[in-house]
C-alpha cells in the first residue's frame, strides 16, 4: 500500500495471464493437431470387404491434412491470442500509470497554487503591518513633536 | 522535455511473431506422385495458415500502434496543460511580489515624509516663536500653518523667507522689514 500523504504511483506493473497455461493449451493443440492428421483414422483398409479405392484414400488423406492444419491453425491462434492479451496488459498499464501520473501532477500543482495563495498573502499582511507601524512611529514623532512646539511656545510667550 | 510512458512500438517481437506463424506441414510425401499432390496440399494449408496469422498480427499491430499514439498524444497534451499551470503560477508569483515590494516602498516613501514634515513644521514653528519673541510679533506663530503648506508643497525652509515681505510691509515688524531698514 501507499502512503496517503506522498505522490507515488500506485501500480506494481502489467498484470499478465499465466504464461505456463498458455503454453500448455499450445502443446496440447498440437498434440490433438498431431492426432487430427493421422490418416489411418479415416483411411479404409487396403485389402478385402472394407477395401476403398484409390480415390478413397486421397480424399481421406487430405481430410486428414485439413484437420490437422486446422488444430494447428487453433494452436497458433491460441498462443497468438495470449501474446496480445500480454501486449494489452502491457499497454493498459502504460495508459494508468500516465493518467496516474498526470493527476498527481495536477495535484501537486494544486498544492503549489495553495502555498503560493498562502506565501503571498502572508507577505501582503507582513507588509502592511511594517507599515502600520512605521505610520504609528511617524504618528508618535509628529505628536511629541507638536508637544515641544507648544511648550516652547509657552515658554516664550511667558518670557 | 515532455515524456511519455506509452511506447507505440510493435506490441510483439519478432521471435514471437516466427513463434506465432510457425504452422507445422501435417503431411510430409515420398516420392510417388498421389502422395506429392497431398504433399502440396498440405504445404498449401501451412502456408495459408501462416500468411492467416501474419495478417491478423500485422492488423493488430496497426490498431495497436493507432490507440497508442493518440494515448501517448493525450498524455503530452495533459503535461502540458499542466506544465502551463505552473507557468501561470511562477508569473503570477512575479506579479505579486513586485506590487507588494512597490507598495511598501512607496509607503516606507510616504511615511518617511510625513515625518520629515513634522519635523520641518516644528523647526519652522520654533523659528517663527523666537522671531515672535524677539520681535514682538504674535503673529508670527500663526505663520506656521503657512509654512507647513508650503513645506507640504515641496519649498525649502529658507527660501520661502523671500514671500514673506508681506509680514514686513503691513507694519506688524519682521525680519525683512528689520533687514531693509525697518518701517
Amino acid at each position: 500500500m501507499f502512503a496517503s500523504g506522498t505522490f507515488d504511483t500506485t501500480y506494481s506493473g502489467p498484470i499478465l495471464a499465466s504464461g505456463e497455461n498458455a503454453k500448455r493449451a499450445r502443446n496440447d493443440a498440437r498434440a490433438m493437431a498431431a492426432f487430427a492428421g493421422q490418416s489411418r483414422a479415416l483411411t479404409p483398409q487396403v485389402g478385402g470387404v472394407g477395401a476403398g479405392s484409390r480415390m478413397t484414400r486421397y480424399r481421406t488423406g487430405l481430410e486428414s491434412d485439413r484437420r490437422a492444419a486446422e488444430q494447428y491453425g487453433r494452436a497458433q491462434q491460441s498462443m497468438f491470442d495470449n501474446l496480445a492479451s500480454n501486449a494489452e496488459s502491457q499497454f493498459q498499464y502504460q495508459n494508468n500509470q500516465s493518467d496516474e501520473l498526470n493527476r498527481l501532477r495536477a495535484l501537486m500543482l494544486d498544492r503549489n497554487r495553495v502555498d503560493q495563495n498562502f506565501d503571498l498573502t502572508l507577505r501582503g499582511d507582513r507588509f502592511d503591518s511594517e507599515l502600520f507601524k512605521r505610520q504609528l512611529d511617524a504618528q508618535a514623532y509628529q505628536a511629541a513633536k507638536q508637544r515641544r512646539s507648544s511648550f516652547l511656545s509657552s515658554l516664550l510667550d511667558i518670557i | 522535455m515532455f515524456q511519455s510512458l506509452i511506447s507505440t512500438a510493435d506490441p510483439l517481437t519478432g521471435s514471437q511473431k516466427r513463434a506465432v506463424s510457425l504452422h507445422p506441414q501435417a503431411f510430409r510425401g515420398s516420392a510417388n506422385a498421389g502422395d506429392m499432390t497431398r504433399d502440396a496440399y498440405a504445404r498449401a494449408m501451412s502456408d495459408m495458415s501462416r500468411n492467416t496469422m501474419a495478417t491478423t498480427m500485422d492488423q493488430y499491430r496497426q490498431q495497436y500502434q493507432q490507440r497508442a499514439e493518440q494515448a501517448r498524444s493525450t498524455d503530452l497534451v495533459t503535461q502540458r496543460g499542466i506544465n502551463q499551470g505552473q507557468y501561470e503560477l511562477d508569473r503570477n508569483r512575479t506579479q505579486l511580489t513586485r506590487q507588494q515590494d512597490t507598495a511598501l516602498g512607496q509607503g516606507r516613501q510616504q511615511v518617511q515624509q510625513a515625518r520629515d514634515l513634522a519635523r520641518k513644521q516644528a523647526e519652522q514653528q520654533l523659528v517663527n516663536d523666537v522671531l515672535g519673541a524677539v520681535f514682538g510679533s504674535n503673529n508670527a506663530v500663526n505663520a506656521a500653518p503657512m509654512v507647513g503648506s508650503a513645506l507640504a508643497g515641496g519649498a525649502r525652509p529658507m527660501a520661502g523667507l523671500s514671500s514673506w515681505g508681506g509680514y514686513g510691509s503691513a507694519g506688524r515688524g519682521g525680519l525683512l522689514s528689520l533687514l531693509m531698514g525697518g518701517v
